[in-house]
């Protein structure tokens, strides 16, 4: 009786081990090998901004005259952890004559006044650099796929002539891969921007 | 488990110290799941509102603190046990903190506009948080004695779980860099929160779950609904809220296997070196148990960018695995420390 007992703790304590082992040697797996191994093999999706439309309101105005700039951003791939739109003026030396009119993002617009710090080369503040002309960047943290945003901005030009109007978009994180638009003119941050102008006769 | 009825509260003559003590845990309870949602919703900048249901959650749980206390202050001056003394005060008391904590948080914001995770109002609330679920867990363990509890056991894993919650929250304060602000550079140094994660968090799990498993003399299954019970908070204030890394569910759930195993090898054995093992391996978990915000903390030694929250599950797998080998030995070590320290929190809280 007693030597059945004792082989029944002994096989009781043996399938104990066994067990505990099985299970140990399942989780270091799964956590060390398995998991890392199948999330780091899924397809990676990214958000993909792009500028849908800029309505400016008058081609040509008078000098002291004011017109405003719509410029309307969309994300058409996945939501993205940031997403910003800026409108920049490399004729402008002061952000006096800017103002926001209109903005359905998230968070407020932020006007960037000259020798302001800025990001540059799409890494963001890690490369900053200080402002030469005065920006408009207004921003959603984060942007969902497919969603549009807009933003009105009445600007009146300091001088006569032609007057360049910059327009980008820039995700976050990958911004030095996905970003709008891919080549072309690059501003003050070392990005590619869409250039529009405005031209500005003297009364 | 069964729940409790109201045939339990007649039959063993539940007093308001107990329901008191109960609500207390609850409340508590309710405060840190809601906190810890609010900051999974602060992370993937939802935007939020003085009313949204994270909040909503947290100041519920502080209403139900703040209504257990006074009835186990009102029970303990009707009754003036001294067995009762102990979880009165630190109830009233970390019930009185969190209360202040409120308006002194709103006076932060307003001389320093935004905070971050780390401000010395937020250190007073996870304080008076864990000072009042530690009164909560007393008042339980005494209500045993007393014969007014009718669910010792289920109670008691109510009672702990906050507990953890709580000095949870606290490390993630003090080793995450959500805390920098405009007017305060209260970031950790990555290093020294490297280390402080390395250490304490193993520790935490050991000795909150050894201590269930020793509060439960040693049966099988209080152990493990403990963790799974702190497994589920986190998937569900921490991973479900967040849909870039809602995909991780199944990765997290192996968290319960190191949990079951020390449960297992607990109630199997009383001696000593297998009491030792399962702190070990409970420490060893900790590397995926505090998944994902551990994250942000292992990252700031690789590099001084953020983690955008797209970025958690493949920063994880892909560069913190590396830390694997150099937090093996401290997690086992720190796992049987927390063994050790456990019998402490097992003595202290044991039925008289």
């Amino acid at each position: 009786m007693m030597a059945d007992l004792k082989s029944f703790g002994s096989k009781k304590r043996v399938a104990i081990v066994t067990c505990i082992v099985i299970l140990l040697a399942i989780y270091f797996a799964s956590a060390s090998y398995f998991f890392p191994q199948f999330y780091l093999s899924l397809v990676q999706q990214y958000p993909r901004p792009v500028i849908s439309d800029v309505k400016i309101s008058n081609s040509t105005i008078h000098l002291g005259q004011s017109f405003e700039i719509t410029v309307v951003g969309v994300n058409k791939g996945v939501t993205s952890d940031m997403q910003t739109l800026s409108v920049s003026f490399p004729n402008m030396t002061s952000i006096q004559a800017i103002s926001v009119m209109d903005s359905n993002f998230t968070q407020h617009p932020v006007i960037i006044d000259i020798d302001q710090e800025v990001g540059s080369h799409y890494q963001g503040t890690q490369y900053p650099v200080y402002s030469q002309y005065p920006a408009v960047e207004s921003y959603n943290r984060p942007w969902e796929g497919g969603a549009s945003h807009e933003i009105s901005i009445d600007v009146t030009p300091e001088s006569a002539g032609k007057f360049l109007v910059f327009v980008k978009s820039v995700v976050l994180p990958h911004s030095d891969t996905i970003h709008y638009p891919m080549n072309g003119t690059k501003d003050q941050q070392s990005e590619y921007v869409v250039p529009y102008s405005v031209n500005v006769v003297n009364p | 488990m069964a729940t409790i009825g109201v045939k339990d509260f007649q039959k063993y003559h539940t007093d308001r110290f107990f329901l008191g003590s109960l609500l207390v845990s609850i409340g508590v309870l309710l405060t840190t799941t809601g906190g810890s949602w609010d900051i999974t919703n602060h992370l993937i900048n939802r935007p939020e509102t003085f009313l949204s249901i994270p909040h909503t959650v947290l100041y519920t749980g502080v209403v139900v603190t703040i209504i257990g206390a006074i009835a186990m202050l009102q029970d303990y001056r009707h009754k003036r046990d001294p067995l009762k003394s102990l979880p009165t005060k630190m109830a009233v008391i970390g019930s009185l903190v969190l209360v202040g904590a409120g308006p002194a948080d709103f006076g932060w914001h307003q001389m320093f506009g935004l905070d971050g995770l780390l401000s010395p109002t937020h250190m007073m609330l996870v304080l008076g948080m864990l000072c009042v679920s530690l009164g909560g867990l007393l008042g339980i363990r005494r209500s045993i004695s007393s014969k007014t509890n009718p669910k010792p056991m289920l109670t008691t894993l109510l009672a702990m779980l906050p507990i953890w919650l709580a000095a949870g929250g606290m490390l993630d304060m003090l080793c995450l860099p959500f805390s920098n602000t405009a007017h305060f550079k209260f970031n950790p140094d990555p290093t020294l929160a490297v280390i402080l994660a390395t250490v304490a968090f193993p520790f935490l799990s050991s000795v909150i779950l050894i201590s269930m498993s020793s509060m439960s003399q040693k049966r099988f299954g209080y152990l493990s609904a403990l963790g799974a019970s702190f497994v589920a908070v986190v998937i569900l204030t921490t991973i479900i809220p967040d849909d870039k890394i809602r995909i991780s569910i199944p990765f997290y759930l192996i968290n319960l296997i190191p949990i079951v195993v020390a449960d297992i090898i607990l109630s199997s054995s009383q001696k000593k070196p297998l009491t030792y093992l399962a702190g070990a391996i409970l420490g060893l978990g900790f590397f995926t148990l505090y998944f994902p915000l551990i994250t942000h903390v292992y990252n700031e030694i690789l590099t001084t960018a953020p983690v955008w929250p797209s970025a958690i599950i493949n920063t994880y797998f892909a560069d913190l695995t590396k830390f694997y080998p150099i937090v093996f030995l401290p997690a086992i070590a720190s796992g049987i420390l927390g063994t050790i320290a456990s019998k402490k929190l097992a003595i202290n809280s044991t039925v008289k």
